[in-house]
């Protein structure tokens, strides 16, 4: 399933906002060609655990990142953010399309690296059809995105996101502002997509924890409390917090 | 208390009314075709104010296009890349100072500047350039208010997607905030054409046609000054106020139909 090497990976990683630790030393490795789900209570770090994959933490000020995050064995802070962010893609918790046509919002990616012509337009219709939208938006190419029901503007930004053939996939919730049959639809794209990247999804979902993950990572208070094979960790837990949270995890809590 | 705050609001009303009422009676049977589009003769006393529009109009202009880009400059440092502190906290008091000098002292001081020590002489870009450093805290607080509310979202997005912060800038954030910094040009436009003080030492009294930037020339608000000054031109000074009058009021109801549409999207 996974090649010897994980994809990414960290070592003792800690997060300060100010003086707020928010991660406390964190070692987790990403395979490739899986699936990792992050869960844990809101608050517990799997999004500041997240953003630390692809330097999402340069764009604000007073937070500090110590420890090694290794992109194919490699620290990642020897790499260009941009070049970095381009082989580590992101999906966001709400959909986040630019107020431009749903063209230029996939093309914004590869067209910022001097892609253009023809390329750049097979490079939009192939992203658009590998997140199944082209179906439905082939006719108005050059309509504002904004115009796009929730679940359709998700699957642009994941669009978006593919255009720039990334290695790694991280996703921040995609799914909690979407309805049933959109959250499907990610999910199906996320089963298609395991299989030539790496993917690592934040999920406060145990369910589609479950549906979703190869393997899953539980956080609690800023720590990595236990991460293995999916089934494992979800229903034969080794450490006794991941049990009580499995155990006592409605919606609302997390 | 009902009462009194009515007879208040009406009162201040009526005083607007009353205004410009009067510069209508006073002023609307001089204000035609002929009078806007004419030269004017014997030392502005007579005939028309076509040199004066267009001096305001070129003014206004020049104005904005010297204030826009560094108005929006400052606001984008400020906004997108400053880190807070005392430098950005600086720049922040600075502007709200400046917005409160009284316009005098920027003629006063662009008269020191570009009119002596620089050697422009009263000129429309002389002018122009005053007016800018005096429009500059509405166009840097309108910009940085703009940029503010564009959501971090579409910042983050951008950046996930291997774009520099100024691409970002360029592509996503600064078309977003643009309605915003287009509604704040046409108030400080609006401010531009009936500004006097500031161009009073510096725009000149030139009656001919500015054709180039470095022509003296005589706004709508000069010319009006000095008109009422001599006393002697009668409806034509009056005239001259109602154009000046009319020509802001457009500008701020065009910025207020950009504010409107904006908020109505």
């Amino acid at each position: 399933m996974s090649s010897y090497r994980p994809k990414m990976e960290t070592r003792g990683l800690r997060v300060f906002y100010g003086e707020r630790e928010a991660l406390r030393g964190v070692s987790l490795a990403v395979p490739d060609r899986s699936v990792t789900a992050l869960i844990g209570p809101s608050g517990c770090g799997k999004s500041t655990f997240l953003r630390s994959l692809n330097r999402m933490h340069d764009l604000s000020h007073g937070v500090r990142v110590e420890g090694r995050v290794l992109l194919d064995g490699r620290p990642i802070e020897r790499l260009d953010p941009q070049v970095l962010r381009c082989r580590v893609g992101m999906l966001f918790q709400r959909p986040n399309p630019f107020p431009m046509s749903i063209y230029r919002n996939v093309a914004f990616g590869p067209a910022l690296f001097g892609v253009r012509g023809a390329e750049l337009e097979r490079i939009v219709v192939t992203a658009l059809q590998r997140v199944a939208l082209w179906e439905e938006v082939k006719g108005r190419l050059h309509q504002d995105a904004t115009g796009l029901s929730g679940g359709q503007q998700q699957r642009l930004c994941l669009a978006r996101a593919l255009a720039m053939e990334p290695e790694v996939l991280l996703m921040d919730e995609p799914c909690s502002a979407l309805d049933p049959a959109a959250t499907e639809a990610i999910e199906t794209l996320i089963g298609e997509l395991r299989r030539t990247m790496a993917i690592v999804i934040v999920t406060h979902s145990m369910d589609q924890a479950r549906r979703v993950a190869d393997r899953v990572a539980f956080f609690q208070g800023g720590r990595l409390v236990e991460d293995g094979p999916a089934d494992q960790v979800l229903t034969r837990p080794q450490r006794e917090e991941t049990r009580r949270f499995l155990a006592h995890s409605p919606a609302w809590l997390a | 208390m009902r009462a009194l705050l009515t007879a208040l609001a009406l009162l201040v009303t009526g005083m607007m009314i009353g205004l410009v009422g009067f510069l209508t009676v006073r002023g609307a049977g001089s204000l035609t075709p002929g009078f806007l589009f004419s030269m004017p003769s014997g030392s502005g006393g007579e005939g028309g104010i076509l040199p004066a529009a267009l001096s305001t109009l070129w003014l206004a202009a020049g104005a904005l296009s010297l204030a826009l880009p560094l108005g929006v400059g400052t606001a984008v440092y400020l906004v997108e890349y400053a880190r807070p502190g005392p430098l950005v906290c600086a720049i922040r008091t600075l502007t709200e100072t400046l917005a409160g000098v009284p316009s005098i002292l920027f003629g006063l001081f662009g008269f020191a500047l570009f009119v002596v020590r620089l050697g422009w002489g009263p000129t429309l870009l002389t002018a122009s350039a005053t007016l800018a450093l005096m429009l500059l805290p509405t166009v840097v607080r309108t910009s940085e208010e703009a940029l503010a509310a564009v959501p971090q979202d579409l910042r983050e997005g951008a950046a996930a997607l291997g774009s520099s912060r100024w691409d970002a800038v360029r592509r996503v954030v600064l078309p977003q905030a643009a309605p915003g910094i287009a509604t704040g040009a046409l108030l400080a436009l609006g401010r531009a054409v009936g500004e006097t003080a500031a161009v009073l030492l510096t725009s000149g009294v030139g009656l001919t046609l500015p054709r180039t930037i470095m022509d003296s020339s005589r706004p709508l608000a000069v010319h009006l000054f000095l008109l009422a000054g001599e006393g002697s031109a009668g409806g034509r000074a009056h005239a001259t106020a109602l154009a000046l009058v009319i020509g802001t009021l457009l500008f701020n109801v065009l910025a207020d139909l950009a504010l409107w549409r904006r908020r109505a999207s």
